[in-house]
């Protein structure tokens, strides 16, 4: 007998994985046959699930029957339940899922997502629902190309390999790989370490010490803890409902889901009418002694007592020595604290309950909140109550932490989804989140056993060609352009913005002349001086609030148009914040402030007199804090005006350094707006001819100003194309640079764009830069041809793109020139220690400059530093 | 006195159509999109992005697609009427140049129920004539224009024409211009080689009619040169390759909208009709010939095409050749 004995013990372990050796070799098996699975189409891999998942539901009675005469716990009937949702709800919930190759493909956005195989799943599985969780972890590996290693409970491993053998078996039938599938026969500590640490992933189900274990293994893990499940059932509950939810929830497989009720907490109004039907629906209520015994059956040295586990409720009576009927459902104990000290307090996983009894609602919440620290920190929590009671709802999910909150369900039935609520996905292992320790909240399911790669194909930004509503040209174009404000839009009170100079000069005459015509009331405000104030941009609103205008004309040069923007803005928005608003963007479209929408009090009328900042079509305005001599510039698209009016009449006497400084000015515009990363064939076409017409029409303003009234108006269009272009395609660095020069030695800005153009050109050309900007559409650094583009459409051709540079720059130094420009930074009386005193400052300024964003090379520090050394020296 | 006027908002790039929609709930809190299109881009299933798109948002929408082959007053009259059941706040026309015509009209309609089209279309089909008031849009909805083919630039003018019976009607006001256009060239990729020709040779016409014309403009022109550099340079690959060349595709989407932009500014509106394709250049040639200022423009054109050439002459020659070899090119399917 011995001798058979000892064969037998023998032939056992032959084959069988019971050591370090025949784990290995497992291993080495499993990860063969995943390396073959990984290359199946998903059409194999859902004929292999559907037909693993239809072998498994036909088990589900025997597998069951096995389980519990193996483990000695649970009801048989319940697992078959459990086994039939394992198999036929989780195959239903994923049967269409996409988990091999392409995923999802988004054209438009140009991402693709491809789903990968983790490799192998080392699966530990608890003896409390061996088959079903063995049925569950085997078929979503099945479809998701993963291998798996089973490690299963001591007590339950023979139902538990009889489950994956089952699924294996039919998997390979259909087409997996031999040995898709492998688990441990002889379990041991010794080996589900080592499980742990060879799989690629590790999905465990179990106590606290197991979920431990995987996460310190040092691979990946999604692990489940215990739960605590706290009830409260609220006045406003359905009391028959309620208590027959629990019932039904706390007896299912003798309570031996994670998820099941540990407590009830019942309101004291309602509590004698709860316990009523509990006891009348078969629920004995423990009394004085009998409930001391209880107590110290199911935690023994505060530990749960094995032996109660998955148990009838008489069978844990008598282990207690209280004699209860036959028929009982659930042992309840009335217990106060909910205290770790009290053991009714703890997780019992079988049919005994812990009854509360509390005043308020936030009584009830602050003892499920303790109960739920007590051992069941993120898993589930459960609350009755009418559902029209919403306030008490959102107060309860708030303070629970619990990963899910079930109301009016039945725990078990509720927390593993799709029974009760047909959004929670179906799973038998339940992420705790952060809170239990886990990576994981949600219920497990295929989504955690792939690896996501995401394609990102290259894609440019959504651009934009945005400009005034109405532009309106031609010399002597403003009265009819002004006659609309009348005719079709009913205005009835304007209010001007103007420069004094502007105004002592009688330019605002013809417009006012043109307002009472039409019997429109209008005021005019003409305190705006050059680089405008915030003082004399407040003092501008309050006369507005005043007069209350349903238009606003601003009149004069960058300064006039600028002035009327702000009060504008402050004069709809007078809760605006300057600092909010000139926040410094990477991105106009992302920015973090909002700029508020404008227009809702006034129609905003822009008519430049100068030839060059083009302000009447940009979003752009700079205003200087004189107090703190900072200065604000605004950039939206909200503060673009209206109507533009263009009409060369206002500029026929501009004087000869305006009429220079602003023609450069506006070249620059275009220049720096051509050369942008944010460049579009837009303006594209505007900046190259607004370029051309200042080269061809420039030097004749200049030179004969009124006299050739032919050159004054192409200047005004010029100025107009460029500021268009510059509105959409945003400027460079010599722009940056310009401003500080403005800003720390007064140097006029058309003249300070002047002094660098050229330098910055030469910067931007080179092919070679230690760093190009950043944006989407700009491909390399491709400046010189933008350039020599340029060059090209004013009729200039060098022999190759350098000599057409050069040529192109000797042009532009020319026009300087040619219009009064001149040489060097020095020239214009800047002492040479002021300037180096500042120097640095200003070349962090510069650098910090809105403008600098779009240029096509990313300065350094000491590259503008160089540039601005040069332009002061002239070398 | 002349003008230079686009649409408010004019978004563009490929993939560019789920961020600019973005706007439509972030910006304009829109509620209700009636989406005009044709039966053929209806069925095509280009409109199911958008709908996706507006479902995502929450902005409930429905769609008018019942479009004879060229639009006609009848067509108009029914899509008001829809609106006016539905009452949305935003109309999203995607399709073709009827698509865009009717859509603008449609949104007189229900904005007016008592204008009376083809009045309307007696007094405003000239744009100079600023006389009267055509009836204020933009009071109940915005205009959205979608374009799906790269050549009429519909979406971004301020004309429309449908069929009465036998008649035409044409009308012209920037009252008809839409407020919000997305131009993403994902939306015309799968175009066929006939309707990359023709799309082509609309754009074409409307880009030589407003370089032609006495409104033309320094801005007309800049958009002209840009968007006749385009279809010179990437025509000839889009036509060929089709959906296998999405740069090209995107360059002419471009250009279409920036011969829109052209066409809308210079009121060349009624002379397109009469201007036949295939005879751009030899027109172009003759004109020259006659017509000193006329040769100085097309000079200017060709200077701005790169053009190189040892005499004036045979630069404006060249600019006039390559037109007709992609007037050639066409010919088989325009």
């Amino acid at each position: 007998m011995a001798n058979t004995e000892k064969e037998v013990g023998v032939q056992t372990n032959e084959g069988l994985v019971h050591d370090l050796d025949s784990f290995n070799a497992k291993l080495a098996q499993v990860r063969e046959a995943q390396k073959v699975f990984a290359s199946f189409s998903q059409e194999q891999v859902d004929k292999i699930f559907k037909a693993a998942a239809i072998a498994a539901n036909k088990a589900r009675i025997p597998l069951a029957k096995m389980a519990v005469e193996e483990t000695g716990m649970g009801v048989a009937e319940d697992k078959v339940i459990k086994n039939h949702y394992a198999s036929e709800y989780i195959y239903n919930k994923y049967k269409d899922t996409k988990t091999c190759g392409t995923i999802e493909y988004d054209s438009a956005f140009g991402i693709r997502k491809v789903a990968e195989p983790i490799g192998i799943i080392g699966a530990v599985i608890p003896t409390t629902n061996p088959t079903s969780t063995a049925i569950f972890k085997t078929l979503i590996c099945l479809k998701t190309r993963n291998g798996i290693i089973i490690s299963p409970h001591p007590r339950a491993k023979n139902s538990t390999i009889a489950a994956a053998k089952i699924v294996l078996e039919a998997a390979v039938k259909a087409g997996a790989p031999e040995n898709i599938i492998g688990w441990i026969d002889v379990p041991s500590l010794e080996l589900t370490n080592e499980l742990m640490r060879n799989s690629d992933t590790i999905l465990a189900t179990g106590g606290p010490g197991m979920v431990k274990a995987a996460y310190s293994s040092g691979k990946p893990a999604l692990g489940v803890g215990a739960g605590n499940t706290p009830v409260i059932i609220d006045s406003t509950a359905d009391i028959k409902v309620a208590v027959s939810s629990i019932i039904h929830s706390k007896t299912f497989d003798n309570g031996m889901i994670c998820a099941s009720e540990q407590s009830v907490t019942v309101m004291s109004d309602i509590y004698d009418e709860v316990k009523k039907e509990f006891a009348y629906r078969g629920c004995y209520f423990l009394k004085d002694e009998e409930l001391e015994k209880v107590r110290k059956t199911i935690i023994i040295n505060g530990a749960l007592n094995a032996k109660i586990v998955g148990q009838k409720a008489h069978t844990i009576a008598a282990l207690a020595g209280v004699e209860v009927p036959e028929s009982t459902k659930i042992l309840i104990g009335e217990v106060e604290s909910v205290d770790i000290s009290e053991e009714f307090a703890h997780e019992k996983l079988s049919p005994v309950l812990a009854m509360y009894k509390a005043e308020t609602f936030d009584e009830a919440i602050a003892k499920a909140a303790q109960l739920v620290a007590d051992g069941g920190y993120g898993h589930t929590s459960s609350l009755y109550i009418h559902p029209a009671q919403t306030e008490k709802i959102q107060k309860h999910y708030e303070a629970m932490k619990t990963c899910r909150i079930l109301i009016n369900t039945p725990s078990s039935h509720g927390g593993i989804g799709d029974l009760y609520n047909f959004a929670l996905t179906p799973s038998l292992t339940l992420g705790c989140g952060s809170w239990g320790g886990n990576s994981v909240s949600e219920n497990v399911g295929v989504k955690h056993l792939l690896n996501i790669k995401q394609v990102a194909e290259r894609r440019e930004n959504m651009l934009w060609f945005r400009a005034p509503e109405k532009v309106y040209f031609k010399k002597g174009c403003m009265p009819v352009a002004l006659d609309e404000l009348g005719t079709v839009m009913g205005k009835k009170k304007a209010f001007i913005v103007t420069d004094s100079f502007l105004y002592k000069n009688g330019y605002v005459k013809p417009i006012e002349e043109k307002l009472d015509s039409m019997g429109i009331q209008h005021t005019c405000f003409y305190n705006v001086q050059p680089d405008p104030t915030l003082a004399s941009a407040l003092e501008g609103t309050q006369a507005m609030k005043l007069f209350e205008p349903d238009v606003i004309i601003a009149l004069g040069g960058g300064s006039a148009m600028d002035a009327g923007k702000i009060m504008w803005v402050l004069y709809e928005h007078p809760e605006a914040d300057f600092m909010d608003m000139a926040m410094r963007f990477m991105d106009i479209r992302k920015r973090i402030y909002t700029f508020p929408t404008m227009g809702e009090k006034a129609y905003f009328v822009a008519i430049p007199t100068s030839s060059g900042t083009g302000s009447e079509v940009t979003p752009f305005a700079v205003i200087t804090d004189e107090k703190t001599s900072i200065k604000y510039p605004l950039a939206d698209y909200q503060l673009l005006p209206n109507m533009a009016i263009i009409d060369a009449d206002n500029m026929m006497n501009q004087p000869k350094g305006l009429t220079s400084a602003s023609g450069i000015d506006a070249l620059t515009h275009a220049l720096e707006a051509y050369a942008s990363i944010m460049a579009t064939e837009y303006t594209d076409g505007l900046a190259l001819q607004a370029v051309k017409s200042i080269f061809d029409y420039l030097p004749s303003a200049y030179e004969n100003g009124a006299n050739d009234p032919i050159a004054r108006e192409k200047m005004a269009t010029a100025s107009t194309m460029a500021g268009m272009a510059f509105a959409n395609a945003f400027l460079g660095v010599c722009h940056s640079m310009a401003h500080k020069l403005g800003a720390y030695h007064h140097i006029p800005h058309g003249i300070a764009n002047a002094l660098l153009i050229t330098e910055v050109m030469r910067f931007n050309a080179e092919p070679v830069p230690p760093k190009m900007g950043t944006f989407s559409q700009y491909p390399y650094p491709h400046t010189l041809e933008r350039y020599c583009e340029c060059a090209r459409f004013l009729g200039i051709c060098g022999k190759d793109d350098n000599e057409t540079f050069e040529m192109f720059i000797s042009k532009i130094e020319e026009l300087k020139e040619r219009c009064g420009v001149k040489k060097t930074i020095a020239d214009y009386g800047v002492k040479e220690e002021d300037f180096l005193a500042s120097l640095d400052e200003m070349v962090e300024n510069a650098f910090d400059d809105q403008c600098t964003g779009a240029n096509p090379r990313y300065p350094l520090f000491a590259e503008i530093k160089e540039m601005y050394l040069k332009a002061y020296y002239g070398k | 006195m002349l003008w230079f006027r686009v649409p408010e908002k004019l978004y563009f790039k490929k993939g560019s159509m789920p961020v600019a929609f973005g706007e439509l709930k972030t910006v304009y809190n829109k509620k209700k999109a009636l989406i005009i299109t044709s039966a053929s881009v209806y069925k095509s299933g280009r409109t199911a992005y958008a709908e996706k798109l507006l479902d995502e948002m929450k902005i409930q929408h429905t769609v008018f697609f019942d479009l004879d082959k060229s639009a006609t007053l009848a067509n108009v009259k029914d899509g008001a009427r829809a609106a006016q059941l539905f009452e949305p706040d935003v109309i999203i026309a995607i399709g073709c140049k009827k698509v865009m015509y009717a859509a603008k009209l449609i949104r007189v309609l229900y904005e007016h129920p008592d204008a009376d089209i083809k009045e309307l279309s007696q007094r405003f089909n000239d744009i100079r004539s600023r006389q009267e008031l055509f009836p204020e849009t933009d009071l109940k909805a915005m205009l959205v224009t979608i374009p799906t083919a790269s050549g009429t630039g519909e979406e971004v003018t301020p004309y429309a024409s449908v069929c009465d019976g036998d008649n035409r009607l044409n009308l012209a006001d920037y009252e008809l211009m839409p407020e919000f256009v997305v131009v993403d060239s994902d939306n015309m990729i799968t175009q066929t080689r006939e309707q990359i020709a023709s799309a082509a040779m609309m754009a074409l016409v409307h880009l030589i009619s407003s370089y032609d014309s006495e409104y033309a403009t320094e801005y007309t022109d800049g958009f002209v040169f840009k968007a006749l550099e385009n279809i010179i340079d990437y025509l000839p690959s889009f036509y060929e390759n089709g959906a296998a060349d999405p740069i090209g595709c995107e360059k002419l989407a471009e250009a279409s909208a920036m011969a829109g932009i052209a066409y809308a500014n210079t009121c060349s509106f009624n002379s397109c009709w009469k201007k036949a394709y295939t005879t751009i250049a030899h027109d172009m040639l003759s004109k020259a010939e006659k017509d000193e200022k006329a040769f100085e423009r097309y000079l200017s054109c060709a200077n701005a095409m790169g053009i190189c050439g040892s005499t004036d002459k045979e630069k404006v020659e060249t600019l006039a050749a390559k037109l007709q070899e992609l007037t050639e090119l066409c010919k088989a399917d325009g």
